[in-house]
């Protein structure tokens, strides 16, 4: 559903990606791993329309290369970007509700989202509880919820994650994969960046490595575990003789 | 005496208070100042003053009126001095507005002359308390500056527009990853911001009269009233502004009505030398 074909991206006169060719398809969990300034975000950013870019990217048919970051998002092509970028003085609610906008586009009246907030609550009931808390004050792990809570009610076509564990306790990223793979199994195909790269192969279906503004392999996520150059490059020796 | 000037200091205060918090409006959403926001005061005064004097409507909505043309110069404003430069550095978009407030007082004066003007009253005549007299139009800015505020309130704090507005003043990028188009967010924030301080203008119109430099008086003061509540706070910029318009009624009074705006500046720094961050903090706060 998402068609990515000789992309390029730069800033300024720095090209960050030089000829990507990705693809997603429909259910699909697929993660981008890579070291820092691969070029993760950069292929991210280029998707949602946040950086200038060559080549083409196809979603569902539509050509949105071009497009404006806001009718991308329309279009249910949304991202959660690294760093959560949550709206820190609205509540919890309020932050749900914005995420409408992309769903429902820009109205004068929220109109009743109660069902679709009732959905997100029910994959993160920690939500609910705070539901009129302001935004800021919630931890790094609730701040991660909200974000993606407030994609989900954009009613996401497909869902983008920069980096979901960043920063994040061991205990509450084990709990944040477990609802990632859950929304992935409701239907919504993931395209996920993630420096942690066992878990990103371990929930994933598929997976892409970037390198230096480059894919220099791709596969199932399983045989890309195994692989003796992946293990050694982004999977650390120490821990290798562990991994079945 | 007394309550006669607290009566006119609240009245003028609570006027400032509203030219700035639409200044705080536009601060939050843009991170600017806006320098030509005393000029849509005088532009506004001059709006309901074609709709009262020379057209004959009552001043309600002739007020009215005046208000939704200064939504529309408010739009008008973002798209022309703003927009553009939205990505420069923020003295590129400082010295636009400033040529903007140019334009709009050569435009006013141009428009509708060099003498100075008045239009009515909300309600002509006064009232006798503690024998005191009070104007009525006194009460009816209070009365109207109240009704403003928490007009805005609502929108801002209630609404689902207001919490979209609010999102595109918090985050920018987010909001358009979010699916928000922001030059329509941004543009009703500075349609609402020029709409209120536009109202002002009619407010003040019959008590200071309507000139093409109205603003350049008044603007100062909103910014020094900014300054004492604490820069980006709504509820800072009303207290500040109060404060502002009982130093000036009251020094006036007691002091010397030549060192109005030079108390207000000995205030002004006061408070910068003892509160910089002035009396009020925004309500997103780094976390702990």
């Amino acid at each position: 559903m998402l068609k990515i074909e000789n992309l390029t991206a730069r800033y300024g006169s720095i090209e960050a990606l030089h000829g990507i060719s990705l693809q997603v398809d429909e259910h699909e969990m697929v993660s981008l791993i890579g070291a820092n300034g691969a070029g993760k975000t950069t292929l991210l950013n280029s998707i949602s329309g946040t950086v200038s870019t060559t080549g083409s990217i196809s979603f569902q048919g539509t050509e949105i290369l071009q497009a404006k970051a806001a009718r991308i998002a329309r279009l249910g092509l949304l991202q959660v970007p690294e760093g959560r970028h949550v709206f820190p003085g609205l509540t919890v609610e309020e932050n749900l509700l914005v995420g409408t906008v992309a769903s429902r586009g820009m109205r004068l009246r929220a109109g009743d989202s109660s069902g679709d907030m009732e959905m997100v609550f029910a994959i993160f009931p920690r939500l609910k509880e705070r539901r009129r808390q302001l935004a800021w004050s919630m931890s790094g792990g609730e701040q991660q919820m909200l974000a993606i809570g407030r994609a989900l009610m954009g009613k996401p076509k497909l869902l983008m994650l920069d980096e979901p564990s960043m920063g994040l306790a061991p205990i509450v990223i084990d709990e944040l994969f477990e609802k990632i793979v859950e929304i992935n199994r409701s239907g919504v195909p993931i395209l996920m960046v993630e420096q942690n790269a066992r878990l990103a192969l371990k929930v994933s279906d598929r997976a892409y490595i970037l390198e230096r503004g480059a894919i220099t392999a791709q596969g199932p996520s399983r045989q890309m575990l195994r692989d003796p150059k992946v293990r050694e490059a982004y999977l650390g020796k120490a821990v290798s003789g562990s991994e079945g | 005496m007394v309550i006669q000037l607290l009566v006119s200091g609240i009245a003028v205060g609570i006027v400032y208070g509203l030219i700035a918090m639409g200044m705080v409006l536009i601060f939050r959403t843009v991170g600017i100042m806006n320098f030509a926001q005393g000029d849509f005061l005088m532009f506004g005064g001059y709006f309901a003053y074609t709709f009262n004097q020379v057209l004959g409507l009552p001043i309600v909505p002739a007020l009215i009126l005046a208000s939704l043309c200064m939504g529309a110069i408010g739009i008008l404003f973002m798209r022309t001095s703003y927009w553009a430069l939205r990505g420069a550095q923020a003295k590129a978009i400082i010295v636009s507005a400033m040529g903007a407030s140019i334009v709009l007082k050569e435009g006013a004066r141009l428009l509708w002359g060099s003498i100075p003007l008045s239009l009515d009253k909300v309600k002509e005549g006064s009232v006798t308390i503690a024998g005191a007299t009070i104007q009525w139009q006194y009460a009816a800015i209070i009365a109207i500056a109240f009704l403003l505020m928490l007009l805005v309130y609502v929108l801002l704090e209630k609404t689902f527009i207001g919490y979209i507005m609010q999102a595109t003043a918090q985050d920018q990028y987010m909001s358009s990853l979010s699916g928000i188009p922001v030059v329509v967010s941004i543009g009703m924030t500075f349609a609402l911001s020029a709409a209120i301080t536009g109202i002002c203008g009619g407010l003040l119109a019959p008590i200071f009269f309507l000139s093409n430099t109205m603003g350049a008086t008044a603007g100062p003061k909103a910014f020094a009233a900014i300054v004492i509540g604490g820069f980006g706070s709504v509820p800072g910029a009303i207290i500040g502004g109060l404060i502002v318009g009982l130093v000036e009624q009251f020094g006036g009074a007691y002091i010397s009505s030549t060192y109005q705006l030079v108390l207000i500046y000995v205030v002004l720094i006061i408070f910068l030398m003892f509160r910089p961050k002035g009396l009020f903090q925004e309500k997103i706060q780094e976390k702990a």
